[in-house]
């Protein structure tokens, strides 16, 4: 401990701003030095999160013994520096910064998103003149289209540069850019193209003025109207930290809330904008109960009362559960302990895995969020991170800018916002093969194989140069890789193989493990016990409980589509219930969604966060776990004694994350391959319930669309033209889309976007499909 | 011989001599009064919380309807408040316009109670002289700032606009033309300071008749002649203020002793009473009436020969005028913010005082360092008047407690805040 | 000799003669009063009464839903919403006075980047239902369609002191 108090003190150094005395590291900047005593410097480009731009020239300070001010972001201090910020040099450069901003500025204010929140009103009142000696006339910049989610008003922009050092540094996507020279410089995209970053929404806070805010809440309220309500994403795994503005009691936008451990200040597309699926037109309001065939509103006292005497007819085990993993810990708990009572352990959270074959799979999570920018070799295995957790990408490029080398084994060539060391991309079965080469050839090298059948299987692989390259970079001992094992790994039909043989690459070659789960509150689901040691859809059920999960959401959809329809009772515990759903349940019963209810989140990483209800539930919506509760009291059961919804996180407080059990004694299965094999892709915008119904975010150039993805080398044997309303047939069943070639996908593979209703009848456990002539 | 118990009854809420909502629980014994208890709070709107939730501007009109007969002084005790914590001034032409219309007010408030308090102890005549008077102050009000009554008119820095150099002026009808309509229109033909200007050379002569009415009545004399009387000590040590104070023979008036505005440029005197009864509060609102109106002849006067400024030129504290705001960034910004935050006034602590017509009316100002006040607390003379109610009744007629509230002045707007 | 003097002096009723005197005179004198409501009095054109909203001389409403009005309002009685009309401009949805609330500070008028809410020198208006204290945007449109020549006349006359 001592040494590193004296390290620090080593690199600390003292300076002097206003006549305080403040201690900083060296190779700080002014400005840094100022913002943590707490002294106030104006800034337009400045951000702590971005590399320093010095072009807004608002931050001058005057600095003793320097012959003119000086920009303070940009300025290093130095021991003994005396720096004055409200001397008269350095206000009359501000004021004199902050006159030649407002020169080509509209008038804009009273019509300007920004007004009210804006910093360049705020500068201005604060450090400005208060007349303008400006008459001439002021330019005009043609306005940019950036698509679905950024309303632009590029006449507006002070070209801080924000944005665009955004997206290159943090973002990665390099889209927007400064075109032009002098007064004419304007902040553009390249001819015609559109911002397509998972997180180009950051940008709308970056942008001090108004040139970019945010299109959907465009001219809806103004900042003083809105309440902030401290809440957690339901759409990833992340929980990024936000805040719910609200008006009225409606949330009219997202804005991210700083936690330098999780999402630090950023916030992905899919949490700034989900919530504007909440109003949808098959929202559920009502309790409603399907006789003969007509669906119609019932009460709660009835709807309750119907669900009770469905439950007391069956025998526990006839009765199966499906819980998603977007909904609260204390509605897990709640359901778990319903279930205890009922005598079933047929529950599963786990609805999008198609592996079931080693029982207890404990998630892996070995490298906290914030530690994963510090890893030196990244390998991801099965996933596109970019969209499964674009905040973890984030990280992952944070570590790559650091200098990492990141690998990937998937199904596609995704597009990334980091160069790959090696891309390793095959058709399902072809990529898992080659992450078992390289255990072969690290193997090899050790001398050392895996045991048992997994040994067998690993020997039978063939390896080649890139692969052994990879072995020796991996085996190298001063770097300890981090795999971090995707969804694409988590929902493939080997799952576990996948799984065996990174633990053993991780264990010899002393690396980590990280994996990415599914959903908001996976972690909370599975702490709370809401799984099953078996395939519980291969079980036939009398009854059915759906809770907060779609058609869509699951892996196996034809199946679970068979389940439902074969049951007696199914019961549906959803905000929202489309046509596809509502023909096969008898029972719905409306409940909040996360923005609208107080609970418990636990995310990937283990972080036990509470979100707090930002706008109440429509109609007779009313929050899950009060319906579970009262369930239980009708039941008889006694201990559902719960008051209020802290009785409940006084209990799911104590879950906690533990240590994962390896499983290394598999048994690799050999997929026989005969035609295409399917790959299932779930898209970032297709994940749950309330991003399939964000406009914002179907219009989007990321959202994805009802085809069928392959290569180019396999149009010939298909037999169709890029452009055909093909069906992809697997079991006898059809999905109808639109064939789309493209170089991402590998030869011998076809992807479709799963999560689309277009696909409802395709199962992600059978990778063998064909493609033939559209059915209808 | 039977035992005959002290009778208790109301008087008011809802009572015409109550003044508003007053409500006395007198204890009488046969028709003299015990003890007499006010009853406050009727019509209480919570000013002082309601204006720490909003910015500083916004609050303005409400200090209007605080005692809502005098309505610029109020104002007035509010912005020199704000003024002295921004560290401010307002430009002289401004403080003049205040100090004209502060006491154009006093006149008004007098009127009001001259003829209210005549009303109460029988002059019915009198009423209505009063209230044509008051009607001209009124125009002068809405001349100025667009309301008859609460007028919004006094800012920090300055007043809103200056004096027009219109006032309006009667239409021709079936029943006013001609001579009729000449005479409407009399004062009318010029600016608004040329209206102020006529009235002020009429208004003594005015005042004159209403002490016809009044001084030499037995009616009137009996009723108020040796009636709440109150010492010096005793008032001073009751905290009563303005006529109050000086009807009991104590000279202080803020006006003369902690100057503002331009009070100290203009020559007026300050009448005192001798022997502090009803009667000698009466002829010193009388006689202050006759010193207001030599106030707003002086202040007519260097206003018409010093045109100026009415705002201080800072537009971080007052909105920029409209056709700059319009074209001009900066204004536009100024204008914004100002509309919608407000300014922030520098953390501090202030305590500020006007002579309102009805004594000292104080403003106690705290602020953090931001655009909404921290706390304001409002010193309203007529609370500390209304206390002395017991003390001043006790063993008079029941028929002079109307005669007392009347002296004391009550409105309860301040009194309730 | 004061007191007997003062005495007799009481008894000739001297006061309460020469208070009646003028009370007669003024029985006599021109009336001060109005006819109201054939007539009435003048009203100065920065007399802040009944709001209107008002439009270009193109018939396109000039309020531009900044909301500085609802913001200043210092009573809140201005409810506003506002969102993209389909030209893409920014307008209100819902302008709406609450007159019961409304104080006639005129910090509205004061605000209005564009001239669009006004207060008019009306003043004679009441309500005959609960709710009709509600002011709605057409209503208020609409008067000021019905004032406009009035309410620009006001604005002119004082124009030089805005």
């Amino acid at each position: 401990m001592s040494e590193t108090t004296n390290q620090v003190a080593d690199n600390t150094i003292t300076i002097e701003i206003d006549g305080q005395a403040v201690q900083v590291e060296k190779g700080s900047m002014i400005i840094e030095a100022a913002d943590k005593q707490g002294i106030k410097i104006p800034r337009f480009c400045y951000h702590k999160k971005l590399s320093i731009a010095a072009n807004c020239r608002m931050c001058m300070v005057d600095v003793e013994k320097a012959p003119k001010p000086l920009p303070a972001c940009a300025t290093p201090v130095m021991d003994g520096m005396k720096v004055y910020t409200k001397s008269k040099r350095a206000t009359d450069a501000q004021r004199n910064v902050m006159e030649f901003l407002l020169i080509n500025h509209p008038l804009d204010c009273p019509i300007c998103d920004q007004g009210g929140e804006c910093e360049l009103q705020d500068v201005s009142m604060g450090y400005g003149r208060d007349v303008s000696r400006y008459v001439d006339s002021k330019r005009v910049v043609k306005d940019e289209d950036l698509g679905s989610l950024i309303a632009t008003d590029m006449t507006r922009c002070i070209l801080c540069t924000r944005c665009v050092r955004f997206l290159n540094e943090i973002a990665g996507t390099d889209e927007l850019g400064g075109i032009g020279r002098g007064d004419r410089t304007n902040i553009s995209t390249a001819v015609g193209n559109s911002v397509k970053s998972e997180m180009s929404g950051n940008v709308i806070d970056l942008c001090p003025v108004g040139a970019l805010t945010n299109k959907p809440f465009r001219y809806k309220a103004r900042a003083w109207e809105l309440m902030a309500t401290s809440a957690i994403s339901m759409h990833d795994g992340i929980g990024s930290n936000l805040f719910y503005h609200t008006r009225n009691g409606d949330i009219l936008r997202t804005v991210p809330q700083d936690n330098d451990t999780i999402n630090e200040a950023w916030l992905a597309d899919r949490d700034r904008y989900g919530v504007h699926g909440l109003k949808a037109a098959d929202r559920v309001t009502e309790p409603m109960i399907k006789e003969n065939g007509q669906w119609r509103n019932i009460s709660w006292e009835d709807a309750l009362a119907t669900l009770v005497d469905q439950f007391k007819k069956y025998d526990g085990n006839d009765i199966a559960l499906y819980a998603s993993n977007h909904a609260s810990t204390e509605e897990y708990h709640l359901l778990k302990q319903l279930f205890s009572h009922l005598g079933s352990n047929q529950h599963e959270h786990r609805i999008d895995v198609t592996d079931f074959s080693v029982a207890d799979r404990l998630p892996r999570v070995d490298v906290k969020l914030a530690d994963v920018s510090k890893q030196q070799k990244v390998i991801i295995v099965g996933g596109h991170i970019r969209h499964e957790q674009p905040i973890l990408n984030h990280k992952i490029r944070q570590a790559w800018l650091a200098g990492a080398e990141v690998s990937s084994f998937g199904p596609v060539a995704f597009e990334q916002t980091f160069d790959l060391l090696h891309d390793f991309v095959g058709h399902q079965v072809n990529w898992v093969n080659q992450l078992a080469s390289l255990a072969k050839s690290v193997a090899e090298i050790t001398k050392e194989f895996p045991a048992g059948a997994l040994g067998e299987w690993v020997k039978a692989q063939k390896t080649d140069e890139d692969i052994n390259h990879l072995a020796k970079q991996l085996l190298k001992p001063e770097t300890k890789a981090l795999f971090v094992l995707g969804q694409v790994s988590q929902s493939h039909p080997q799952a576990n193989t996948i799984k065996a043989i990174t633990a053993w690459l991780a264990q010899v070659t002393t690396g980590q493990v990280n994996e990415v789960l599914a959903g908001a509150n996976y972690a909370g689901a599975y702490l709370s016990g809401l799984h099953c040691d078996q395939d519980i859809k291969q079980n036939e059920h009398r009854m059915n409980v759906v809770y907060q999960a779609e058609l869509q959401d699951f892996a196996d959809q034809a199946s679970i589509k068979n389940s439902l329809t074969n049951s007696d009772f199914s019961v549906v515990f959803n905000a929202f219930c489309d046509e596809d759903l509502k023909s096969r349940v008898d029972l719905i019963l409306p409940i909040a969604l996360i923005p609208e209810l107080t609970g418990t989140l636990i995310n990937n990483y283990g972080d036990h966060q509470i979100t707090t209800v930002a706008q109440k539930a429509p109609g007779s919506t009313k929050p899950g776990w009060r319906v579970l509760r009262v369930l239980g009291n009708l039941m008889g059961y006694g201990d559902f004694e719960y008051d209020d919804i802290n009785d409940v996180i006084a209990v799911t407080e104590k879950l906690a994350w533990h240590d994962a059990v390896i499983h290394q004694d598999v048994e690799p299965v050999e997929i026989e391959v005969k035609g295409l094999v399917l790959y299932p892709h779930r898209s970032i915008y297709d994940t749950d319930c309330l991003t399939r119904r964000s406009a914002p975010l179907q219009n989007s150039p990321l959202a994805s669309s009802d085809s069928v993805y392959v290569n180019q080398q396999d149009l010939p044997s298909i037999g169709f033209n890029a452009g055909d309303l093909v069906s992809v047939e697997q079991d006898g069943r059809y999905a109808e889309v639109t064939l789309v070639v493209s170089d991402e996908v590998p030869e011998g593979s076809a992807m479709v976007n799963l999560g689309r209703q277009s696909v409802l009848n395709l199962d992600s456990s059978n990778l063998n499909v064909s493609i033939i002539g559209a059915q209808s | 011989m039977p035992e005959i118990k002290n009778y208790t009854m109301n008087f008011g809420p809802q009572h015409p001599a109550a003044h508003g909502v007053l409500r006395l629980i007198l204890e009488l014994d046969g028709e003299v009064v015990e003890h007499a208890d006010p009853h406050v709070g009727l019509l209480h709107r919570g000013t002082e919380k309601l204006a720490e939730s909003k910015p500083f501007n916004q609050s303005i009109g409400y200090m209007d309807r605080l005692d809502y007969v005098s309505m610029m002084c109020n104002e007035h005790a509010y912005v020199r408040a704000i003024e002295q914590l921004l560290g401010i001034e307002a430009p002289i032409r401004a403080q003049y316009i205040r100090t004209m219309f502060d006491e154009i007010t006093r006149v008004r408030n007098h009127l009001m109670w001259i003829g209210t308090h005549g009303l109460d102890l029988g002059a019915m005549a009198l009423f209505l002289y009063a209230f044509r008077e008051r009607e001209q102050c009124m125009d002068m009000y809405e001349a100025v700032s667009g309301a008859r009554m609460h007028a919004t008119y006094y800012r920090p820095g300055g007043v809103y606009r200056d004096l027009p150099d219109h006032m309006p002026q009667y239409q021709e009808s079936k029943w006013t033309k001609g001579k009729n309509l000449a005479y409407a229109n009399e004062w009318r033909e010029g600016s608004l300071l040329d209206f102020i200007d006529a009235f002020a050379d009429d208004f003594p002569s005015k005042i004159a008749e209403y002490r016809t009415l009044l001084q030499d009545n037995r009616i009137w004399k009996q009723r108020t002649v040796g009636i709440g009387v109150v010492s010096p000590e005793q008032a001073k040590a009751w905290g009563f203020t303005g006529p109050m104070l000086r009807g009991s023979g104590v000279a202080w008036d803020l006006r003369k002793k902690q100057t503002y505005a331009a009070y100290d440029k203009v020559d007026f005197d300050v009448p005192v009473g001798v022997n502090g009864d009803c009667y000698d509060r009466y002829l010193v609102r009388m006689e202050e009436m006759v010193q207001s109106t030599r106030i707003i002849k002086q202040c007519v006067e260097w206003l018409r020969n010093n045109p100026g400024p009415v705002m201080v030129d800072e537009y971080k504290v007052a909105p920029p005028d409209r056709e700059m705001m319009k074209e001009d960034m900066e204004s536009m910004i100024h204008h914004f913010k100002l509309f919608t935050e407000g300014y922030t006034v520098p953390a501090g602590e202030v305590y500020t005082a006007v002579e309102a017509p009805k004594g000292e009316f104080g403003v106690y100002m705290i602020s953090d360092d931001s655009n909404k006040p921290f706390r304001l607390k409002l010193r309203a003379p007529g609370f500390a008047h209304l206390s002395a109610m017991n003390d001043m009744v006790k063993g008079h007629m029941l028929a002079d407690v109307v005669a007392v509230i009347g002296t004391m002045d009550i409105v309860f707007g301040e009194i309730d805040r | 000799m004061t007191k007997v003097f003062k005495y007799l002096k009481s008894l000739t009723l001297n006061e309460i003669r020469k208070g009646l005197l003028l009370t007669q005179k003024y029985f006599f004198k021109r009336k001060f009063t109005v006819r109201y409501p054939e007539e009435k009095t003048p009203k100065s054109p920065r007399f802040r009464g009944l709001h209107a909203l008002r439009r270009y001389p193109n018939g396109e409403e000039r309020c531009i839903a900044c909301k500085l009005c609802e913001a200043v309002c210092p009573a809140a009685a201005i409810t506003i919403d506002s969102d993209v009309r389909e030209d893409g401009s920014r307008r209100t949805t819902k302008y709406e006075i609450d007159l019961f609330k409304c104080i006639y500070c005129g910090f509205c008028e004061e605000s209005c980047p564009v001239d669009s809410i006004v207060e008019t020198d009306i003043h004679e208006y009441h309500f005959e239902s609960k709710g009709k204290n509600v002011m709605t945007k057409e209503q208020l449109l609409a008067i000021g369609d019905m004032y406009e020549e009035q309410i620009a006349n006001a604005r002119t006359k004082d124009a030089k002191y805005r």
